[in-house]
């Protein structure tokens, strides 16, 4: 190969890596959880929990609520097996009677006006038309921030350039409004931007 | 190596990256999220986050003082929803009533006084203090005192209604000569009408819907407007089976489309039809026997009876008149006059002898103080019985040039004034227009001064309800945000301009403040002991009687809570009358239903078509909407554009014409240009235009514009003939 066609090539070969790989950490911050949680083992046979069990309607019944202390203090107010992340919960959280301070992962932005209770219990839609198997999740991930947009990248897609493959790979716009379509729901602005 | 650092590996490496920028997501997704960026830029006002409440309120755009749900996040309005309502049974928000809160933030907005000069290059604003503008208007007030040759001084009101109004008379009987001036025609003219018609003095009427079979609506806007829907919606929702809703209408209207029954009609020939109704109802003897007893120049009456009349009015020749078929005028009468209680009603705007005409089928079929239709009510208690009032004059009936200092009250939305109208009664020199409006004026608004004052839901403001509803009703519009310093009523600057003028001799309204003013009106109602009290936080309905003091009676409606009248025992052994109860009325009905019959409506074979005029609604009045639904209008097209002409496909066929091609429309005097556009829906003998098309056709004055409807009535019916534009 000549030292042209490979000059090429390193151009192109470098700056894909950079846009597929570098530019997505670098637009991303990454915000921790503050404590690591098993949704598989709440869901899971062993506990049998479900999704609304922990995450209830919230007083306006818009949206869900992230669970409080007290929901974990029901069946945690003692440590409860061997891991770290329980002895921190009790430790550092129940023991204090302090909220854990979580990080939403879903938040539509301010513009969006987005109802749960509409959906769940009105539409019947399963929890995993659009937050996949989350539920079912060993760990949590870090929440994703955009830096530029401000979005999280559950709601921007997980997949860069904004494709989407499965029904919860994406919580855009779009997406919304292909749902609303398959189901005969009215796609009228002012459904969603009040 | 050497070759590796070449000029041209270099540019290779260049395209490589170029190609692989392009290849990778990073431009595509930054260029997304700038564009979100550029969104949310920290002067951008962001949503507020807290708890979610609720407030009830009620609207004080439009007279019907509909209840609102304001859906609160953090003390900040968000969302308008319609709230159970004791005399509707439940408001619905019309479009603009669903973004009243976002009034207060519309860009014309203003927090200053301005004055506006005009230049060579146009018309140029200084801004002043309110106290500064104030002064200056008081000085103008002073000269008109000392020098009254110089021209007169007018409020010009804008919705003449309630307490509000009745303090405005009164502080303008403090200035000699004062004028208080009000639209020519505004809401409740059709309830009015009625006492024309009947024995009852001093008695105040109202519709009551919730059993009326057959309603018969002369081009009334029931559902796409304001007025008189309220009460329509209510119970088009709640009875749809048993409400028939017959629409006369000459054109396509939401309402005709609604309805279970469209007849169109001749534009103007309304008035034949309801006469054409009448004489199949007195032929058929199918009237209410009850109420033609009561009725004492059904058949005897001079010079005319209402038979004599009548008889002027076949079906075949309606038929001929209208453009409706004689057999569907016979089923409409005998429809109307079967399947009761029924009640017809005409537009607040309509002509007189229509709306006349209109009460004729009530009187016929029994309407008139009957459950279910027409009801008696009594007025609302009012604080200041006694006081003196300046008298109102209509604004058709202040002389040309006659008016040296005009304040108009701008605070209600719903009012539609021709400016030209208006400016004409001005005199030509050193004439001053001082508008009172929390918005800069509109073009073509030739103001002096401009004092801002509160936007809806900024302050309290009494709120009683419309002229249509079955019993007198009085709530409070309470402020959906926290109150302002800045910012008061237009009565508040009347009564600074007349005190500062040295007009006022008492003192005793001097610094009233509108919680006072209210609490007058909260007194007055309480010491009626009448009524009874509606809070929609629990939907529960108490007697007045069972509040213990005016003031907790007060502090209920500033929750949100209604009081209503109970209903009065209806009497219906009162005279009526068909032509009129005096003379001169009788006899102006008759000389016009003649008029009408000796002329008809017909065209002149060299301007075939008859031009149906339709309002814009939002460009005709003082009032605002929220910018969102004006983008929504302008986008849907949902509203007639002023530069397009609407032809029945027939119509274009018959005159060689194509959409969107550039016509002339000519009449008698003079012409216009336009933009054709087909639509079905278009009677064929007519062309639908935009009433800001008709000065140049038309040099007719005044046209009426309804903002309930954008229905538009001129005082003669104007004719035009259509040819395509030379390029």
């Amino acid at each position: 190969m000549n030292s042209g066609r490979l000059s090429f090539l390193a151009g192109l070969v470098g700056m894909l890596l950079i846009g597929w790989v570098f530019f997505p950490s670098l637009l991303y911050q990454k915000e921790p959880q503050p404590l690591q949680f098993s949704h598989a083992v709440h869901t899971g046979e062993a506990v049998g929990m479900t999704c609304d069990n922990c995450h209830t309607f919230t007083a306006d019944v818009r949206s869900m609520a992230i669970p409080r202390l007290s929901n974990c203090k029901e069946c945690h107010s003692e440590v409860l097996g061997e891991s770290e992340a329980e002895k921190r919960l009790v430790d550092e959280f129940v023991a204090h009677d302090r909220e854990i301070p979580w990080r939403t992962y879903s938040r539509q932005p301010d513009n969006v006006y987005f109802s749960h209770i509409q959906h769940v219990q009105i539409a019947e839609i399963e929890c995993e038309r659009c937050h996949g198997s989350h539920g079912k999740s060993e760990t949590l991930t870090d929440r994703q921030i955009n830096r530029i947009s401000g979005y999280s990248r559950n709601i921007e897609g997980q997949i860069i350039p904004g494709l989407r493959f499965k029904a919860w790979d994406r919580m855009k716009m779009d997406d919304c409004s292909d749902c609303h379509d398959e189901r005969g729901a009215s796609n009228s602005c002012l459904k969603c931007h009040k | 190596m050497s070759s590796a650092l070449s000029r041209r590996n270099i540019l290779k490496l260049a395209g490589g990256s170029a190609l692989g920028f392009l290849l990778s997501p990073m431009p595509w997704k930054m260029l997304d999220d700038i564009s979100i960026w550029t969104q949310n830029w920290s002067w951008i006002p962001k949503l507020r986050r807290g708890p979610v409440t609720h407030k009830y309120t009620s609207c004080t755009l439009c007279p019907n003082a509909c209840r609102v749900n304001a859906r609160m996040i953090s003390e900040t309005p968000v969302s308008l929803w319609g709230a159970p309502d004791p005399c509707v049974g439940h408001s619905y928000l019309c479009s603009v009533g669903l973004a009243g809160h976002h009034l207060a933030y519309h860009p014309s907005r203003v927090r200053n006084a301005h004055r506006f000069t005009a230049t060579e290059n146009g018309i140029s604003s200084e801004q002043l203090s309110v106290e500064d503008a104030i002064a200056h208007i008081a000085k103008i007030l002073h000269n008109i005192h000392v020098r009254p040759e110089e021209g007169e001084f007018a409020l010009f009101d804008c919705r003449p209604h309630g307490m509000v109004s009745d303090i405005q008379q009164i502080f303008l009987s403090h200035v000699l000569g004062a004028r208080y001036i009000v639209p020519d025609h505004h809401e409740g003219r059709f309830m009015r009408a009625l006492m024309e018609m009947t024995e009852d003095p001093g008695q105040s009427y109202g519709l009551d819907f919730s059993r009326t079979r057959t309603l018969l609506s002369f081009g009334v806007s029931l559902f796409e407007g304001w007025g008189i829907s309220p009460l329509v919606v209510e119970q088009f929702r709640s009875r749809r089976e048993e409400f028939n809703i017959i629409q006369i209408d000459h054109h396509q209207s939401s309402s005709s489309i609604v309805a279970d029954t469209h007849i169109a009609i001749k534009p103007g020939t309304e008035m034949a039809l309801a006469l054409g109704l009448a004489h199949v109802i007195v032929g058929e003897r199918l009237y209410d026997p009850a109420s033609a007893a009561r009725a004492v120049d059904l058949k005897r009456n001079k010079p005319f009876s209402f038979m004599d009349l009548t008889r002027r009015f076949p079906p075949g020749r309606v038929a001929s008149v209208t453009g409706i078929p004689e057999d569907v005028i016979v089923r409409t009468a005998r429809e109307f006059a079967s399947n009761r209680p029924a009640t017809a009603i005409a537009d607040d705007f309509a002509p007189a002898e229509l709306i006349h005409s209109v009460w004729i089928l009530n009187h016929l079929v029994g309407a008139t103080g009957k459950n279910g239709s027409v009801v008696q009510k009594r007025p609302l208690p009012q604080p200041w019985k006694g006081a003196h009032r300046t008298p109102p004059t209509r604004l058709r009936n202040v002389p040309d040039h006659s008016l040296r200092l005009l304040m108009i009250d701008a605070s209600a939305a719903d009012t539609t004034v021709s400016w030209p109208d208006l400016r004409r009664k001005m005199r030509a020199e050193n004439a001053t227009i001082v508008l009172c409006s929390p918005y800069r004026p509109k073009r073509g608004e030739s103001v002096d001064y401009l004092i801002p004052i509160h936007a809806p839901y900024e302050t309290v403001r009494a709120n009683p309800s419309g002229e249509y509803v079955a019993t007198s009703a009085f709530q409070i519009s309470t402020p959906l945000w926290s109150k302002s310093e800045e910012g008061c009523e237009t009565w508040q600057i009347l009564q600074r301009v007349v005190s500062a003028s040295g007009a006022m001799t008492k003192e005793e309204f001097a610094q009233l403040e509108p919680e006072e003013l209210l609490r007058l009106q909260c007194d007055a109602i309480f010491n009626s002991k009448r009524g009874t009290i509606h809070h929609p936080n629990n939907d529960e309905t108490i007697p007045l009687g069972s509040v213990l003091s005016s003031g907790d009676f007060y502090a209920t409606l500033m929750e949100g809570a209604a009081w209503s009248d109970d209903g009065v025992a209806t009497s219906t052994n009162g005279r009526l009358f068909l032509m009129g109860k005096s003379t001169s009325s009788a006899q102006r009905f008759a000389e016009s239903v003649l008029a009408f019959d000796n002329a008809g409506i017909d065209s002149n074979p060299s301007f075939p078509l008859l031009v149906v005029p339709v309002g814009e609604d939002v460009a005709a009045r003082f009032g605002h909407v929220s910018p969102i639904l004006s983008k929504i209008y302008q986008e849907s097209d949902l509203k007639p554009r002023s530069r397009f002409a609407y032809l029945h496909h027939e119509t274009a066929r018959r005159f060689k014409l194509a959409a969107e091609q550039r016509v002339i429309i000519h009449s008698p005097h003079g012409a216009t240009e336009a933009i054709v556009r087909c639509d079905s829906s278009v009677r064929p003998d007519t062309v639908q235009l935009s009433v800001s098309q008709l000065d140049a056709i038309s040099p007719t004055r005044p046209r009426i514009i309804n903002s309930y409807g954008g229905r538009v009535y001129t005082d003669q019916p104007i004719f035009v003939r259509i040819e395509r534009a030379r390029s």
